[in-house]
């Protein structure tokens, strides 16, 4: 009798969880499609010419940190010192590398040790060094040279020395589109009720993109397998959902590899959390609290342009530690602020945006696991209804189907970045496999997130490997 | 006939600037981004360079303090940009630029500053 | 970048949905087995039960939820059993005939959720036919389960909708393919067509700028002109050009945009309903048809739309030579910071002298105020000191510290004393702007005030009192040098790190 109603318990959770994530998606693409189109138009009338040649063009300083990237590390300097803004400067801050990244870049743009004393208004590992360069040409790159304290640290000690009003944080293998700075800076300039608090842009995939001297060539579709799936998730994550939470102000995370944040809120909030690997999105969360506690309005704004390009892991081994990092980071988050769950003093982040996170992006895995143990239980023990099963497994994929050949089709129309019929149809074709034999890795890394999280008390960033853009020759 | 290297990107003022030259009797030669510039000028002699500021791979900041430190250190060089705030103007200078001219600017009066500059050099 | 799609695999999610209606096939048979007790109970006969004539009771699938809970429910594994022998399929096409005949004329129970759609009958016809049509062609094992499946779909309405939502869904996958290719080949063919064609009219009006030909000469070269396309094309070579190049092409450029009457195209535009397009219309008009463009620029310099406006105003500034900035007298609206740098730059580009920003400094609106302090400082118009200084008591934080800038740059002297009077009740960021301008106009009597910061705590304005006090001049530089005698203040990397002018 009991397990009858557990039963009918579980199943109608579980229908009720699956027709409102796939309603919230649907709405969430509409609603990107506008916003998408709205911001298309706009992008093509702005005119940029007037910010750089402007003496009041806002200052912005480049964090960038860095860990054991000696192989490649003068030549992403190199890249990141040609952007196209008139007024900023680099601060790359070397998170005490085992390697010779330090004696690389002294080298290359002639740096010698300068006098300086830290103001640290954000409390991070020690500074053993601050390095200017002697030749003029360099005269706005900065090296900070620290004891390793992690990623978030390491962005906190370049808060602590960056002079600009705002700070971009990277990640120095990134390539960075020269226009970033101006066009990431633009909605801080256009609003005047409220305070805009942080930007962020579009990530892609860059495997398999001719780079020559850290800029991007040619652009191409990854070969392998894995990055390709990639690139579709991206697009529909970025194309299809971000742009809604951005439209209704309710953005919680701004990618770590390449966002433009307020200084001044920043170093109030007190910088990033060292002790959590999910830091990009645990700052936002952090600033939007803070916004809303000092009673003051804001705005987290999103740029759908392709702002930066990003190396993605082409391995199951090294791609499952970053979701399981993800999935960590998440929990850390969701958890540290877990005031902010329905808590209408938090607007719109409180009622829906947290919750969103918590059911849907958190749960998802867990209840998705939950209904496939389930279902093998049922077809073990009972009768499973096999005509329905088949039905609903069809619905459920040409669905997917077709919801990733729609975020190829938004990418499609509004950058294509694409052109030939080949790369079209190699996406395509990866959307059909995708759910076979991406998605349920995804759920198992998702999971082993949890389990790392809750049982076995995990936390750290583990291993990561580069092979840098360096080896990628035309 | 003095040699002169254009380094610009948009390819229309770049072929605007060198129909100009041309037709004042010097010989020209265009490139695209600072690392074409670099490369063309080891191998060509050149009397005179007008670069961009904000040009693909390396910027022009760079082309002239590589000029000026490394080799050809009397080469005249020009600036023409887009970029005009202060800081720009004065980092080229200091860089070792001999003059610099924003844009919008006039074909003629390049020509003049471009005449000035051989034969003050020489 | 933790927004995954979990749609795959929440089939499983579905499963819930199956194991749902297969608890109800359980519930169901458990009537079947105590059919009394059950209401609604009709004999129905199942097309592919042949010889058995199993009376079994049926439900709606919309009752599900609520009877489910009312009926007498034993033991699974009785149900599983009778599940199997309700879906027993023996098919006999002979029988079908003689079922048709001992059909009850009453609709079936299973029919019932269709009645009112299209009648129980003709929707028996459809089953049968769709099952008769299919035999010959699915493999022996496989029959059954098709068989089941119709009768599933048929009892539970709720399957065929999920196969027309399959079905859509295929469609519009199809569709969107075909709307990629399409629209790709499409893209990749403007591209090209746009670059030909761009070089085309390059190449032309370099010539007539040049003097090399006459204009007519150059129309006649530009080859398709007379398209809208085209059209677009010319106008972004015009404005490449006039962005770039001043002095006589300017002239020439003018001339050549009204001999192909693109004046009237823009004005055109300028009355579209999109946005987007009076923005390209208003641009146009500014830049290559200046006094047709004045009266529709005024028209939006209040518009609701944040780019128009945004627009208009910039406009402006290039359109109104005696006045540039006087539609900030009218202005209801915001006036952003990215609109008051493009302001900036056109203003610069045309080398218009700068008016007397002072006036505007009363305005009521922030930005205005901000916007004038700004000019003032670049422009070094020092004439209304008294104005700035009374915006050191302005509302907002950043209106404060742009007086406060204006005054350090400006080098207002008698706004001194004011600032290190208001020094404590100030913003962080205004407090560092204020020890910033004792660089500039400070002397002795500063002394007392830059030592009790230096002798605080705070490290960025300890780092700003030191570098006021060295460089202000000798005696300053003296003082702290001084000062850095004491040990316990330990001034001596202060004083290297302002020392060093790349700090």
């Amino acid at each position: 009798m009991i397990i009858r109603i557990l039963k009918a318990v579980v199943e109608n959770i579980i229908l009720f969880y699956a027709l409102a994530i796939f309603s919230i998606y649907l709405i969430l693409a509409i609603v990107s499609a506008f916003e998408l189109r709205r911001k298309y138009l706009i992008g093509k009338i702005a005119n940029y010419d007037a910010i750089i040649s402007s003496p009041f063009a806002p200052a912005i300083s480049v964090v960038a940190p860095a860990y054991n990237e000696s192989m490649t590390i003068v030549e992403n300097v190199k890249a990141l010192l040609a952007l196209y803004y008139p007024n900023f400067e680099i601060v790359v801050v070397n998170d005490g590398s085992k390697d010779e990244t330090l004696e690389r870049v002294i080298e290359a743009f002639d740096l010698e040790k300068a006098p300086y004393v830290v103001d640290y208004k954000i409390l991070c590992a020690e500074i053993r060094g601050v390095y200017k360069s002697k030749k003029k040409a360099f005269n706005n790159l900065t090296i900070i040279d620290k004891v390793n304290g992690g990623k978030a640290d390491a962005l906190n000690a370049g808060i602590n020395i960056a002079k600009g009003e705002f700070f971009i944080a990277i990640d120095v293998d990134s390539i960075i589109d020269p226009y970033a700075l101006q066009k990431l800076v633009k909605p801080f300039l256009e609003e005047t009720d409220k305070r805009v608090i942080a930007t962020g842009g579009v990530i892609r995939i860059a495997n398999s993109c001719v780079i020559k001297d850290g800029q991007l060539i040619d652009i191409n579709v990854p070969d392998k397998f894995l990055p390709r799936c990639q690139v579709i998730e991206y697009n529909r994550a970025f194309l299809m959902g971000r742009l809604a939470w951005s439209r209704m102000d309710g953005l919680l995370l701004i990618s770590g590899a390449l966002g433009l944040f307020d200084k001044e809120i920043v170093i109030n909030c007190g910088g990033y959390f060292s002790k959590t690997v999910g830091e990009d999105m645990e700052l936002v969360v952090r600033m939007r609290k803070y916004m809303t506690e000092h009673k003051q309005k804001y705005r987290v704004v999103y740029i759908p342009d392709p702002l930066c390009w990003t190396e993605a892991p082409s391995s199951y081994k090294i791609l499952g530690r970053q979701r399981n990092r993800w999935t960590r980071g998440t929990i850390d988050t969701l958890f540290l602020h877990w005031n902010v769950f329905f808590n209408p003093k938090y607007g719109f982040m409180g009622l829906i945006s947290h919750p969103f996170w918590v059911f849907f992006e958190w749960l998802a895995p867990i209840i998705e696991f939950t209904g496939l143990v389930y279902f093998v239980l049922i077809a073990f023990f009972g009768e499973p209804n096999w005509p329905f099963f088949f039905i609903l497994l069809f619905f459920v994929y040409f669905f997917s189907i077709v919801f990733s050949t729609y975020a190829i089709l938004y990418d499609h129309l509004a950058f294509h970045r694409y052109k030939k019929r080949r790369m079209i149809i190699k996406l395509v074709v990866t959307a059909w496999l995708e759910p076979f034999f991406f998605h349920p890795f995804v759920v198992y890394w998702a999971l082993s997130g949890n389990f790392d999280y809750f049982i076995r008390k995990k936390s750290g960033w583990g291993q990561m490997t580069r092979s840098g853009f360096a080896s990628k020759k035309a | 006939m003095k040699r002169i290297l254009v380094a610009e990107d948009n390819r229309l003022i770049q072929q605007t600037i060198a129909r100009k030259l041309i037709k004042d009797g010097f010989e020209v030669i265009t490139v695209n981004d600072g690392k074409a510039c670099l490369e063309k000028l080891e191998s060509n002699e050149v009397d005179l360079l007008i670069t961009d500021l904000f040009m693909p791979f390396v910027n022009g900041h760079e082309v002239i303090s590589t000029i000026r430190n490394e080799w050809k250190k009397q080469l005249p060089i020009m600036v023409l940009s887009a970029a005009g705030s202060e800081e720009t103007v004065l980092k080229a200078f200091e860089l070792g630029a001999d003059d610099y001219m924003v844009k919008p600017f006039s074909l003629g009066e390049l020509t003049v500053r471009v005449k000035k500059l051989l034969l003050l050099r020489r | 970048m933790k927004q995954t799609l979990h749609i795959f695999v929440v089939f499983c999610c579905f499963q819930g949905f199956l194991s749902l209606t297969c608890l109800l096939n359980d519930s169901y048979a458990a009537c079947a087995t105590t059919s009394k007790s059950c209401p609604n109970s009709l004999p129905i006969i199942l097309p592919d039960s042949g010889k058995e004539n199993s009376e079994k009771v049926r439900k709606p699938a919309k009752a599900f939820a609520a009877k489910e809970k009312k009926a007498n429910i034993s033991s699974s594994l009785t149900n599983s059993v009778s599940s199997e022998r309700i879906s027993t399929v023996k098919s006999d096409p002979s029988q079908i005939g003689k079922k048709q005949d001992q059909e009850i004329q009453k609709p079936l129970e299973k029919y019932k959720v269709w009645e009112k759609l299209i009648g129980w009958k003709s929707l028996r016809n459809i089953e049968i036919k769709v099952i008769e049509g299919a035999k010959p062609y699915l493999p022996r094992s496989i029959i059954p389960l098709y068989i089941r499946m119709i009768d599933r779909a048929i009892r539970f309405p709720v399957i065929l909708f999920f196969m027309m939502l399959i079905f859509l869904f295929i469609l519009n996958a199809i569709l969107i393919m075909v709307i990629l290719e399409v629209s790709n080949t499409l893209k990749n063919q403007i591209e090209r067509y746009n670059e030909l064609y761009q070089q085309m009219y390059e190449r032309a009006l370099t010539g007539f700028l040049f003097q090399e030909y006459d204009i007519e000469t150059a129309v006649s070269r530009m080859k398709k002109i007379h398209r809208r396309r085209n059209r677009k094309i010319f106008v972004s070579v015009l404005f490449n050009f006039q962005k770039n190049l001043s002095g006589d092409s300017d002239q020439k450029i003018l001339e050549i945009f009204f001999r192909l009457k693109l004046n009237e195209d823009a004005i055109k535009k300028t009355k579209s309903h999109s946005f987007y397009r009076q923005i390209v219309g208003l641009r146009e008009l500014t830049n290559l048809y200046p006094s047709g463009a004045l009266p529709i620029v005024e028209s939006h310099i209040n518009d609701n739309n944040d780019e128009l406006r945004a627009e208009a105003q910039t406009s402006y500034v290039r359109l109104d030579f005696e006045e540039p900035f006087s539609f900030m007298r009218n202005l209801r609206k915001p006036y952003t910071r990215w609109t008051q740098l493009t302001a900036f730059y056109i203003f610069k580009l045309h080398k218009l002298p700068a008016p007397s920003f002072s006036e505007y400094l009363q305005s009521d609106l922030y930005n205005i105020q901000n916007f004038s302090l700004r000019m003032i400082t670049h422009f070094q118009q020092k004439e209304n000191a008294g104005e700035i200084i009374k915006l050191l008591d302005a509302k907002r934080d950043k209106t404060r510290f742009l007086a406060i800038k204006a005054i350090n740059e400006l080098g207002i002297q008698e706004a001194k004393p004011l600032l290190k009077e208001r020094f404590e009740k100030e913003t962080y960021l205004n407090q560092i702007e204020i020890v910033k301008t004792l660089l500039h106009f400070g002397d002795i009597d500063d002394f007392e005030f830059l030592e009790k910061i230096i002798r605080g705590n705070d490290v960025t304005l300890k780092i700003e009192a030191c570098r006021s006090m060295y460089f202000m001049n000798t005696s300053g530089m003296e003082n702290l040098l001084r000062l850095n005698e004491e040990r316990e203040l330990a001034l001596e990397p202060y004083i290297a790190h302002i020392y060093d002018p790349r700090n």
